[in-house]
């Protein structure tokens, strides 16, 4: 009885893992839908809800009782936590201080007014924050024992590929989609009274309204 | 060299089932009045569907324990394959830095 009831917890922590990655899938697209669709403000939940779910799925309790394939990804996916969120922290430092995509505060011009060349400014602060976050990230890769490196590198490649051909499907049937609705007849060409609209209408929006009436 | 072929397979069948599945979420996630779904939908799926029907020849089990397996290593094998991704992303990190770091060499000196 005991063994058929634990058997029953190890098999709803199984789904459970399923669903958060089902919920990290969909949290992702539903964000990148754009503001237009009011389905956007459910991507940010549904990203943290299935994130969370992992996180709990990990900890004592639950992660005694998983077990299976889900086990292993579970486990995968905490052994590179550490310096996953190191790497992404440190990189987002740097890219931070780069006046072209983040604040302004790294510009040469600005740290240009600093008094003292020790002095550090925010921008030089955060890029030297960003390297040793990338260095400790670094560190704890050479530390944790990987598998084999040309393994993990074929078998990685053969994953891409993989998600690469599904791509390729996908883009196959967005593009048979978008050939079987194209227009089959060729638009006829402007009479004068409406190349005359047209052409007031551009110099309106390219002159301002000066043109107009 | 302990890599074997059948690894390789479960690798490749386990990435295209997930590139799959993701777009299949990515459709009804972002379904709407102006979306034209059936020949992106019928796409991924015959590919989901090829790709399980492989799973099941490969691994002579039609169980879902078998996709469950395949999947999980391809998840296991795109997080061993990240620290190669994070060798490209340190190396453009490094050049901006350096780059930074002249332009902030030059500004001082005029």
């Amino acid at each position: 009885m005991n063994e058929d009831l634990s058997r029953d917890d190890v098999e709803a922590n199984q789904i459970l893992v399923w669903i958060a990655l089902l919920s990290i899938f969909s949290g992702f697209n539903l964000h990148r839908m754009g503001p237009s669709f009011d389905r956007r403000s459910l991507g940010f939940p549904l990203l943290v809800f299935g994130t969370s779910i992992l996180i709990i799925l990990y900890l004592e309790p639950f992660g005694y009782v998983l077990s299976g394939p889900e086990k292993e990804i579970i486990d995968s996916l905490a052994s590179s936590f550490h310096w996953v969120v190191l790497a992404l922290s440190g990189s987002f430092l740097i890219i931070y201080s780069i006046p072209t995509y983040g604040n302004s505060n790294g510009s040469p011009a600005l740290s240009k007014s600093s008094d003292s060349f020790l002095a550090i400014s925010p921008g030089k602060f955060t890029i030297l924050a960003g390297w040793i976050s990338l260095g400790l990230s670094w560190g704890i890769i050479f530390y944790s024992r990987l598998p084999s490196l040309l393994d993990s590198f074929i078998l990685g490649i053969s994953v891409l590929l993989g998600i690469l051909i599904g791509a390729l499907f996908f883009v196959l049937g967005v593009w048979m989609a978008e050939k079987g609705f194209r227009m089959q007849e060729e638009v006829n060409p402007l009479s004068n009274s409406e190349g005359i609209l047209v052409s007031k209408i551009i110099r309106r929006n390219l002159e301002g309204n000066e043109g107009d009436h | 060299m302990t890599i074997e072929l059948l690894s390789i397979s479960y690798a490749f069948l386990g990435g295209l089932i997930i590139s799959c599945s993701f777009f299949l979420v990515h459709i009804f996630s972002s379904i709407n009045p102006y979306h034209r779904p059936s020949f992106p939908l019928s796409s991924s799926s015959s590919a989901l569907a090829l790709s399980i029907l492989a799973t099941f020849v490969l691994k002579q089990e039609t169980t879902l324990l078998a996709i469950r397996e395949v999947v999980a290593v391809a998840l296991m094998c795109v997080i061993s394959f990240l620290p190669f991704i994070f060798i490209v992303l340190t190396s453009a990190l490094l050049r901006v830095s350096i780059s930074i770091g002249e332009n902030y060499e030059e500004t001082r000196s005029e």
